[in-house]
């Protein structure tokens, strides 16, 4: 290294001025401890650079010199202070830690107890929830039932319904069904009660027979209903109903063998 | 005025590992002055200047054993820790908004009406010194020694090459060396 150019850059110069970063003051410092050179430069610049600032010197106001050695035995009193007041704050911060705890806990503790309550209140929302809809549907069916039968009962309550009872046959004893016929509207209806059940593959056939001309087919129909069934209209000249069992979907004329019931209209 | 206490750095800082009043009382007596001037010219007045050089005191006694001999004279560790804090203070909101901008002029003008002629025995004042150095030199030495800025700041403030800013403070301090002794 060249000593002259070194001392010569300012760097030196830099370093007693303090405006150096600390990785070029360590540096600085190698060089100082190597080169007698660069540590005589050094000595030099300071002893120049104090001169510098003894003449710039100015006294400070008397009373200073009090205040000042006042401030340095106040710094050195509260630094045991601080110590306490960090123990303080360690005692703090430790029962604020177990506060927290215990709040944590508290908190838990109650939010699985309304997470559990909100659940039960969910199942049981989710209960009334079925029961009403099955109230609903009770109430519907009940309804549709009151409407039906509120129908029927009209229907068979006007004066221009007529009943026809039909008996049993002597091949099949023991049963009867009923044909409401309304003159004015042609509507007809038919009750079927004590009829057996059919099998599946069969189907009750309801025929209108009148005075002159083949039967007329009213309608199919399953056994194991109280309800009274709507066959289509009936015209007049109608002189007596019967019910068949014929294949399922009925057939175009009535298969007499398998007559269970007929009935004459009184006119 | 205040008795000129002749102690070398060597007992000084013997001294201060004692930490007593008296030591304190040759620390401040044989530096405090110097220290205030160089405080002075970075904050510019009294009031802040006051308060800078106390807490300058109060961190010279608290933290000496960080002050490490082989590495310089304690007179260099002390203004240091001087300008660094009176640098802060320039830096803080509160100076920025009091601050009247002097010239140079001015605050050399101010400085040495302040300063007690019996530091000055050979009759060397700063005008004179700045009067010597020329401009170009002068304002190298101002800004680092005395605004704090770092050679690369400075070298931004007066729009120069980093280089050149290093040679011009390396020049002042060979003229300032010549002129002290």
């Amino acid at each position: 290294m060249d000593i002259k150019e070194y001392i010569n850059s300012g760097v030196l110069d830099l370093y007693v001025f303090g405006s150096l970063s600390p990785e070029e003051r360590r540096e600085v410092e190698k060089n100082a401890a190597l080169y007698p050179e660069v540590k005589a430069e050094l000595g030099s610049i300071e002893s120049t650079m104090a001169t510098f600032a003894a003449k710039h010197a100015v006294p400070p106001a008397p009373d200073l010199k009090n205040q000042i050695w006042n401030a340095i035995r106040e710094s050195q009193q509260t630094q045991p202070v601080k110590v306490v007041s960090i123990n303080n704050n360690y005692h703090l911060a430790r029962y604020l830690a177990a506060a927290s705890i215990v709040l944590f806990c508290i908190s838990t503790f109650f939010a699985i107890l309304f997470a559990n309550k909100y659940k039960d209140a969910q199942n049981e929302i989710a209960t009334l929830q079925i029961q009403n809809l099955r109230l609903a549907q009770q109430y519907a069916d009940a309804n549709t039932l009151y409407q039906k039968a509120s129908f029927h009962m009209a229907f068979v309550k006007d004066p221009h319904t007529m009943k026809v009872m039909m008996n049993a046959t002597p091949d099949h004893p023991g049963m009867e069904a009923m044909v409401y016929w309304n003159m004015e509207s042609k509507q007809a209806m038919v009750a079927i009660d004590s009829l057996p059940m059919n099998s599946s593959d069969k189907q009750y056939e309801l025929w209108a027979i009148p005075a002159k001309g083949a039967p007329i087919a009213e309608g199919v129909f399953d056994a194991g209903t109280k309800d009274m069934i709507a066959v289509k209209s009936v015209d007049d000249g109608v002189t007596m109903f019967a019910v068949t069992l014929e294949k399922r979907g009925g057939v175009d004329s009535p298969t007499m063998t398998q007559m269970y019931v007929a009935g004459k209209v009184n006119i | 005025m205040t008795q000129k206490i002749t102690i070398s750095e060597e007992e000084m800082i013997v001294l201060l590992k004692q930490k007593d009043q008296k030591t304190f009382t040759a620390l401040y007596d044989n530096y405090s002055a110097a220290l205030y001037g160089v405080i002075l010219r970075i904050v510019t007045t009294d009031e802040v200047a006051e308060d800078v050089l106390q807490e300058a005191f109060v961190k010279i006694w608290n933290n000496f054993t960080s002050y490490d001999a082989t590495k310089g004279r304690l007179f260099t560790w002390m203004i240091n820790i001087a300008r660094n804090l009176a640098i802060d203070k320039t830096r803080s909101k509160d100076f920025k908004n009091n601050q009247k901008n002097l010239d140079v002029e001015k605050i050399v003008s101010y400085i040495d009406s302040k300063r007690n002629t019996t530091f000055t025995p050979d009759g060397i004042g700063v005008k004179e010194i700045v009067a010597k150095l020329k401009p170009d030199y002068f304002n190298v030495v101002d800004l680092i020694y005395f605004k704090g800025y770092t050679h690369v700041e400075a070298a931004e403030a007066l729009n120069l090459p980093l280089g050149t800013v290093k040679t011009r403070l390396r020049m002042a301090v060979m003229m300032l060396k010549e002129m002290m002794n």
